[in-house]
């Protein structure tokens, strides 16, 4: 097997994760301000951990603090993961479909707390049951309380993404 | 049970365990169990039933546990469900302390004060590098709060600041790593050693040491050290439960492997108890929950009885509070009824039952009562082992093992 080269069967599929996953120590754009806390973790009864693990290498090497919770993790221990840490940045992956079902749940669990205004929330995977369009897909998880959503787009992509919005935040508060 | 205790080495014992509601005292040939009388001092009441026994032994071959004092109690305060307050309970239990209650820290002022004096209060929430997490009003409600005891397993920077505010306040390192997982250690050990002088400071534990020249420890310490021999002297497979039902509280002791859960400690078994749940002392918070339980219904009407059993007193009717205790407990470890652990009860493979419920109930009354829960709550046809403790084999091993260590 190459390095950095992933195999996981599915039956008989065989798929080959390989290129630019990236795990060398990037340099990081918070430079010089406090290290970001990130809980990540794959929800409901979702078992594909593979990605979570890209995951969790990728975050530490863009140099983030990162609270992994793995597989199977329920909405209450995310939110109570970013309690318990002090977490800047929620970041959940979703693979077999169930994103759609607590997707709705978010708004009503988040509103139980008193300190996680402030927490940047993602999900990525496949957000829904089939390929699905990233059209409707998006504008519904972000209705749900999601900052930044990424159906089917690839990890690196979707942590640049976060970075840009992280920088905006930080701008916007400067300003403020 | 297949296994006896009488070929072990430690045969020049006697071994006695005072109960709230019995007592029994072993030798390597026999075991008798007595009721207590609460009229009497404990020494003078073991004397009188059981004088001869106790006076065949030297003081340094008595060993003696006890659970007559209840246990401690403990109020935990953290700042959520998944993390602080579970990781402090599961460490209350296994050390021995009854939770009474658990609040979230955020919303302290939405609980009411609890009237009885609490033993040790336990303060946690966030890792090390998180703080700023309490403020002023944990000492608003700790004012109000009628405890002996506090002890803060949180972050490192709030407990310092804590320590000169809080009365009385035992600071120790976090119950929680860097990774969030739990580390039990300190904790554990304080409440150990609370439960361990609460014992000694009891008056009426204190006359039994005339008897003995060892320490007395209490029984669910006790019990906790033969649940890793159990499956090697008896007939019981991994993973099992063991439900001791006794007259004020139910204590249940189960393996990890029975849990789906964010909690990795290093020991095999833990403990829970249901504290109002007796056939004595707490008949009637037990009565209480089977009429909040609507499958009790269906129990009673399947055991040919109906609710007037609740006002009898008689063997009958501590026979069926026995077979209700035994449902109601399964139905608290199931997602029928979730506590604060729910268990995988269709992977079990033995429930042990253990305690005075062995002396009423013979192994068919438990397993129509078994089979009834799967039947009715798991939808299952599953059916453990079921395993009898008749001889209070599992208590003489775990104070059997524990009077050789000393
Ligand atoms: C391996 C695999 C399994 C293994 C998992 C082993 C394990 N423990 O990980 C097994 C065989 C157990 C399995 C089981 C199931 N699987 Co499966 N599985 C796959 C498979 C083949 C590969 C997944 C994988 O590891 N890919 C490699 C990783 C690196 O890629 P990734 O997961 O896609 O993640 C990338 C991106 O999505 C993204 N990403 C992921 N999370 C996040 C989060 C953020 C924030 C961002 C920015 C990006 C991001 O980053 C990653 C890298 O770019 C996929 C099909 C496929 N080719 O993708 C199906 C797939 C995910 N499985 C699927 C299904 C349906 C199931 C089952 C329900 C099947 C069944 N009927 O039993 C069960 C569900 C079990 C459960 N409880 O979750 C479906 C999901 C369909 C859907 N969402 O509509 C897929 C897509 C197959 C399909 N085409 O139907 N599966």
């Amino acid at each position: 097997m190459r390095p950095k080269d992933l195999a996981v069967s599915h039956e008989d599929t065989i798929i080959w994760v390989s290129g630019s996953i990236g795990f060398d120590k990037i340099p990081s754009i918070f430079e010089g301000s406090p290290t970001m806390k990130v809980v990540t973790g794959v929800i409901g009864n979702d078992i594909h951990v593979v990605a979570n693990r890209l995951m969790d290498l990728s975050l530490n090497a863009r140099g983030y603090e990162v609270f992994n919770l793995g597989v199977n993790t329920h909405l209450e221990e995310f939110f109570d993961a970013a309690v318990e840490t002090g977490a800047d940045i929620l970041l959940i992956s979703s693979l077999n479909g169930e994103a759609e079902g607590w997707g709705r749940e978010v708004k009503i669990h988040k509103a139980k707390y008193k300190s996680l205004d402030g927490l940047t929330m993602m999900i990525g995977g496949n957000l829904t049951v089939g390929s699905g369009n990233a059209d409707d897909i998006v504008p519904r998880f972000k209705n749900y309380g999601f900052d930044l959503v990424c159906h089917q787009i690839d990890l690196n992509t979707g942590l640049d993404m976060l970075e840009a919005h992280l920088q905006e935040k930080l701008q916007e508060e400067s300003q403020a | 049970m297949s296994g006896s205790s009488e070929t072990n080495s430690a045969n020049d014992k006697l071994l006695i365990d005072i109960g709230s509601t019995y007592f029994k005292v072993s030798t390597s040939g026999s075991i008798e169990q007595h009721f207590r009388d609460f009229n009497k001092r404990i020494l003078d009441d073991l004397l009188h039933k059981s004088g001869e026994t106790v006076q065949r032994f030297n003081a340094k071959d008595i060993h003696i546990c006890s659970s007559a004092n209840g246990g401690l109690s403990t109020l935990i305060i953290g700042l959520t469900q998944s993390y602080s307050l579970k990781y402090a309970t599961n460490i209350a239990y296994n050390s021995g302390i009854n939770v009474i209650d658990s609040l979230i820290f955020q919303n302290i002022e939405d609980y009411s004060i609890p009237s009885d004096l609490i033993d040790v209060v336990i303060i946690v929430g966030g890792i090390d590098s998180n703080s700023g997490l309490f403020d002023d009003r944990l000492n608003q409600y700790l004012a109000k709060l009628n405890y002996s005891n506090a002890v803060y397993v949180g972050n490192a920077q709030d407990g310092a600041k804590m320590a000169s505010t809080v009365k009385r306040l035992v600071v120790l390192p976090n119950i929680i790593d860097d990774r969030l997982h739990i580390v039990e250690k300190h904790l554990k050990d304080y409440l150990t050693n609370l439960y361990q002088q609460d014992i000694e400071g009891k008056e009426d534990i204190k006359h039994l040491y005339e008897i003995t020249d060892n320490q007395i420890f209490s029984t669910p310490f006790v019990v906790n050290k033969s649940l890793p021999l159990i499956n090697a002297s008896f007939s019981v497979t991994d993973p099992f439960i063991l439900l001791d039902i006794g007259g004020a509280t139910t204590d249940v002791h189960y393996s990890k492997d029975l849990v789906t859960d964010n909690i990795v400690t290093e020991q095999g078994h833990d403990r829970i108890v249901f504290k109002k749940l007796g056939v004595y002392k707490s008949r009637q918070s037990l009565i209480f929950t089977a009429e909040q339980n609507e499958y009790a219904y269906e129990l009673l009407m399947h055991l040919k009885v109906t609710e007037n059993i609740y006002e009898e007193h008689s063997d009958k009717a501590t026979k069926i509070l026995m077979q209700l205790a035994i449902f109601l407990v399964l139905c608290k470890m199931s997602h029928y009824r979730p506590a604060y652990v729910t268990l995988k009860l269709l992977a079990m493979n033995s429930i042990v039952f253990t305690g005075g419920i062995t002396k009423v109930l013979n192994t068919e009354d438990v397993e129509d009562v078994v089979a009834f829960f799967y039947r009715k709550i798991l939808n299952s046809d599953h059916k453990p082992r079921t395993v009898l403790d008749t001889n209070y084999d599992i208590w003489t091993l775990g104070a059997k093992d524990h009077a050789i260590c000393q």
